[in-house]
Formats: structure tokens, sequence, C-alpha cells
């Protein structure tokens, strides 16, 4: 199981996740949607990052995000008929490492990928990338491979 | 009544990769429920175990917030669009 991201897609997520600190930073990662995508060693590839404002209520946006979703709505609209998606979103994790947390399990779809950037004093220093199982018990790490 | 449901990216793998499906219903709760029973693993998905919509899905009638209308109840009419959209959230 494997998450191919381009560098510059990596750059635009970490830019992005290094920007919102001490908030999180999110968006969408978007890309051909696999035949497999369903299958626990599928192999998706990420050729856009679409970083998206934080939409959690201010007062926790240091520790929760939120994508609005009449926005995902719009890029999913958009990309309709073209085999691309958005297969995937990116968020981070101020300072803590780049695990998913129990209330990232509770919000997260099968299928796609979940890719936390971890940032410290402002810097992405580790990244991880998750899909959850069909089930909805647990995530299981994928593996990045970064290209470009 | 004619009326197609949109499903995100994340949720096709569940419906024979379709993007679109047509159902018959009169309510967003008929046309789920039709959906339901042509591809069973979306309502695991989507449903809790007593029924209800999990909290991170969202379903809109054209541009409409089911929650501000009736719910599952929310009548639906011939050409109208179910859309459903996860709400993508988690943090710390």
């Amino acid at each position: 199981m494997s998450i191919r991201i381009h560098r510059a897609v990596e750059e635009i997520a970490a830019q992005t996740c290094e920007k919102a600190f001490p908030e999180e930073g999110c968006g969408l990662l978007i890309g051909p949607i696999p035949d497999d995508f369903d299958k626990p060693g599928r192999a998706l590839e990420v050729d856009e990052a679409r970083p998206l404002p934080n939409g959690w209520d201010a007062s926790a946006k240091t520790n929760r995000y939120l994508i609005d979703p009449k926005v995902l709505a719009r890029v999913e609209a958009e990309l309709s008929g073209s085999g691309r998606g958005v297969v995937g979103f990116f968020h981070s994790h101020p300072i803590v490492p780049a695990w998913p947390s129990p209330f990232d399990l509770t919000m997260a779809m099968p299928c796609c990928s979940y890719w936390i950037i971890q940032v410290k004093d402002g810097k992405a220093v580790d990244s991880r990338s998750w899909q959850r199982t069909e089930d909805g018990r647990s995530f299981v790490e994928e593996e990045i491979i970064l290209e470009g | 009544m004619s009326i197609e449901i949109r499903l995100p990216t994340a949720l096709r793998a569940f419906a024979d990769k379709q993007e679109k499906i047509i159902v018959n219903g009169n309510s967003v709760g008929d046309s789920l429920n039709e959906l339901f029973t042509t591809h069973p693993r979306l309502r695991q998905q989507l449903m809790t175990a007593d029924g209800k919509l999990r909290s991170f899905v969202n379903v809109y009638i054209n541009e409409d917030d089911a929650r501000d209308k009736q719910g599952m109840a929310t009548p639906v009419k011939d050409g109208d669009t179910i859309i459903i959209v996860p709400a993508i959230a988690g943090g710390i």
C-alpha cells in the first residue's frame, strides 16, 4: 500500500501547514482514481494538492481542522467524469507526531489517504500517510513515495 | 420520481465505481434506502447500526443541507439531485 506524491505537491502541502502553524493546516489531495481504490494494497498517485482554509471554530484550530463540505462538493463536481477525484486529504499536527488521533479515526472516510504532516517551530519535520480500514476500526500506514 | 444521487470519490468503490446513480423516491430517506438496497456496502459506511446517518455525513438536496429542511423526511421531486458529502475533519 502506497501513496505516490509529486514533489511539487509535497511542497505546497508542507508550506500550507507551515504557514498555518501553530494552527492546523489542511487541504485536498487530487489524482487519478485507481480501480482498486477500496483495496488495502492499493497504490495511489497524487498530482495536485489544493490547500483550503481550516474551517474549524477559531478557538480550537490548534488541534482541529475542518474542510467546508460545500467546497469539497464543488471540487468533486469540477472533477466529475475526468477519472480524477479527491483521493485523500492532508492536515498538520502542530508539534505532535504524525500519527492519527482517535478523533481522526472517528471522522475518517474509507479508501482515501490521510496524509498527516508534523510541524514543529513552524517547520514541517515529518509526515506519514494512513488509510482507514473498511470496518472503520483502525488506520493502516502506507508508504510515501516522493517523485518528480 | 427520478432522483440523481452523487457520491464522493471516497465512496464510489462501494457502488460499482459509479459517480451518479438514479433512484426512485419521494423523500431523501426513500432515495437513500433504494441506494442502500442496491449497494449494501454503502449503508455500512453512511449509516449507524440504529439506522441514523453517521455524524460526518452531509446530505444536500440540490444546494440545500437536508439538516436545514426535514432531514431524511425531506420530500424530493423528479429531477432533484441528492449529493452526499463527507465532513472532512480531524486533528490532535
